[in-house]
């Protein structure tokens, strides 16, 4: 595989940045980073996490899964994750911090009424049975990997979160961008 | 108790209706139904289910839950659950509608979300009927957010996160009841209701005021 970008992400800052069909975007990180996804010329075909639990029903995401869109088209594949066995990623919460993800955003033109609701890579939460939500902090004690495939052309864009309620909140994280 | 408005839907129809903060809006039905709502002077303040669940700390809508926009603000509180104790009203999915059945036909998994493979599907579904019904209001399709799926009853094994369909559906119509913690737009499709075994049904909505 040929590493097309590499770039560290410090904490409560972002990334915006193109991945096109067959690439693969490989994030690594240990704190809680917010991820979205939008079809690449057309911003309201935008990863949803309610279309993505439904297609793969389940509701953490997971290797295996797809990431849909609000229009139902499969957006991105997870090839691989890291954080399998140590702990989940979150489909439940919003944005961590949602102003810097606008400030991040705005060249899109993605304003506060159209923001998705994300995907919470390293957000470990505990469910109950009963439905209840509490945070459990629990970053993997390194870094670790998830590997996003993209299916079609896309601009994918995530925060590194500043305050996360994990303990590794602060950490580094990694984007890498490969062509199989 | 003054009624201010007393409709039928049909299965597989949507509706909708403006609200003043403080009135109340009853649903009586006994199969799932699509429920939105909007910030009725500002249709971006969108019913949204992450902050919604952030709030109540809990997955599912249960009677005292508020529903908030995605900016957070409270829209209508779930003030009577006649589904308690029965079921529980979803969070977690979408909406039905052509693109999802066509999906699912394809990949040969409608008996996953449906409650047969070989069933005849409605040209049309939740999708279609809330943006229907929303139309007056202009709304487009990707300005609707994800509903909660009142009466959809889900099993969902907290360890592995998988969900599974159920059948259990109040055996007659129930209510709920919502009321408005600001002017509002409410909105539904009484869902066709593949998964259940009979189907969808009818859904009387009634706004009142106490």
């Amino acid at each position: 595989m040929k590493t097309i970008s590499e770039q560290v992400i410090r904490s409560n800052t972002g990334w915006m940045g193109d991945v096109d069909q067959g690439q693969i975007l490989r994030i690594t990180g240990k704190s809680v980073i917010d991820f979205n996804a939008f079809k690449r010329g057309d911003i309201k075909e935008f990863f949803d996490v309610a279309r993505t639990r439904i297609y793969n029903l389940n509701i953490y995401p997971a290797a295996g899964q797809r990431l849909f869109s609000k229009q139902n088209n499969p957006m991105m594949r997870i090839l691989a994750d890291g954080f399998a066995g140590i702990g989940k990623h979150d489909l439940q919460s919003a944005h961590g911090c949602a102003e810097a993800m606008l400030k991040l955003l705005a060249p899109l033109g993605v304003t506060e009424d159209f923001l998705p609701e994300p995907m919470g890579l390293f957000r470990n939460l505990d469910i109950s049975q009963d439905g209840r939500i509490r945070p459990r902090p629990l970053g993997p004690p390194e870094p670790v990997s998830i590997d996003l495939e993209a299916e079609i052309d896309l601009v994918c864009a995530f925060m590194n979160c500043p305050a996360a309620e994990t303990s590794a909140a602060g950490a580094d994280a990694t984007v890498t961008i490969l062509q199989p | 108790m003054n009624t201010l408005r007393d409709d039928l839907a049909p299965r597989n129809t949507g509706w909708a209706a403006e609200m003043k903060a403080g009135q109340m809006l009853r649903l009586t039905a006994q199969t799932i139904i699509d429920f939105v709502t909007f910030d009725r002077h500002n249709h971006a303040e969108a019913f949204d289910q992450a902050p919604t669940k952030e709030e109540s700390r809990c997955i599912y809508l249960k009677a005292g839950h508020r529903m908030l926009s995605r900016t957070g603000k409270p829209l209508l509180t779930l003030t009577r659950d006649g589904f308690d104790g029965l079921g529980t009203h979803d969070m977690q999915f979408g909406m039905c509608g052509r693109s999802r059945h066509r999906r699912a036909a394809s990949e040969g998994r409608l008996g996953e979300y449906l409650h047969g493979n070989a069933l005849a599907l409605p040209d049309h579904g939740c999708s279609e009927n809330l943006l229907w019904a929303l139309e007056p209001w202009a709304i487009p399709y990707e300005a609707i957010p994800s509903p909660v799926n009142l009466f959809q009853n889900m099993a969902i094994d907290q360890e592995a996160g998988t969900m599974k369909r159920t059948q259990i559906r109040p055996a007659e119509p129930v209510p709920v009841e919502f009321r408005a913690e600001c002017d509002v737009l409410v909105a539904f499709s009484a869902c066709p209701d593949m998964a259940s075994g009979t189907g969808g049904r009818e859904v009387r909505a009634t706004i009142f005021e106490n």
